[in-house]
């Protein structure tokens, strides 16, 4: 009994354990000048969604953000949001000149950066740098 | 962004009805005020910059004109 209840717990934990590490690697994660460039070097392939609170396209463009990095085919990309209005060090790297605002980095280097607010090009932006 | 849709919804509505407008954009509903815009985006971004100069407004004690400066100026901080 006792051994049974042992395993049903470490089969639990292993679960729980690898829900946890799916949600850490999918969920966007939030970045400011203090961390951006870390959050760079030490991810191989990174996006940034750049925003800002008075932007209604990046409000609606959130959720979708969200969902698309619950996409496991992105699965080793890591997904950052940077509040534009905030972070002026973040923003110069990219060349932020609209918003909603996005880019891709490859080893720490930019790839492609861009402005728009349709899911489409996001997706293609994502399949660019799958590739590199 | 254009300013002249941002000026007229501080004109003609409340904040209450502002905010009403953008829950509406949220929830993807039909929109219960008249706001200019090309897109839902932009229609949004209007609610929210007339919600955020009509409390900038009321706050500061100032007008529309030196409100929407403030307000130009914050959206040229975040993309120059």
């Amino acid at each position: 009994m006792i051994k049974r209840s042992k395993t049903i717990i470490c089969s639990y934990a292993y679960k729980s354990r690898n829900f946890a590490l799916k949600l850490i690697n999918m969920a966007v994660i939030l970045s400011t000048d203090q961390d951006f460039e870390n959050q760079l070097n030490t991810n191989r392939k990174v996006i940034v969604k750049y925003y800002a609170d008075w932007c209604g396209s990046c409000k609606l463009f959130a959720p979708k953000y969200r969902r698309i990095s619950d996409d496991e085919s992105y699965a080793g990309i890591t997904f950052l949001d940077v509040n534009a209005e905030e972070n002026p060090e973040a923003r110069k790297i990219a060349g932020v000149d609209n918003l909603p605002f996005f880019a891709v980095f490859a080893d720490g280097k930019l790839l492609k950066a861009s402005s728009g607010a349709k899911e489409e090009f996001v997706r293609g932006m994502l399949e660019e740098l799958k590739n590199a | 962004m254009k300013i002249p849709a941002i000026k007229k919804a501080v004109e003609n509505y409340s904040i209450d009805e502002l905010k009403a407008a953008e829950e509406a954009l949220y929830a993807e509903e039909k929109l219960p005020a008249e706001i200019e815009g090309d897109d839902e985006g932009e229609q949004l971004t209007h609610v929210l910059a007339a919600i955020w100069i009509k409390n900038e407004m009321q706050q500061q004690g100032i007008d529309f004109k030196d409100a929407l400066r403030r307000y130009t100026q914050r959206v040229r901080n975040s993309i120059s």
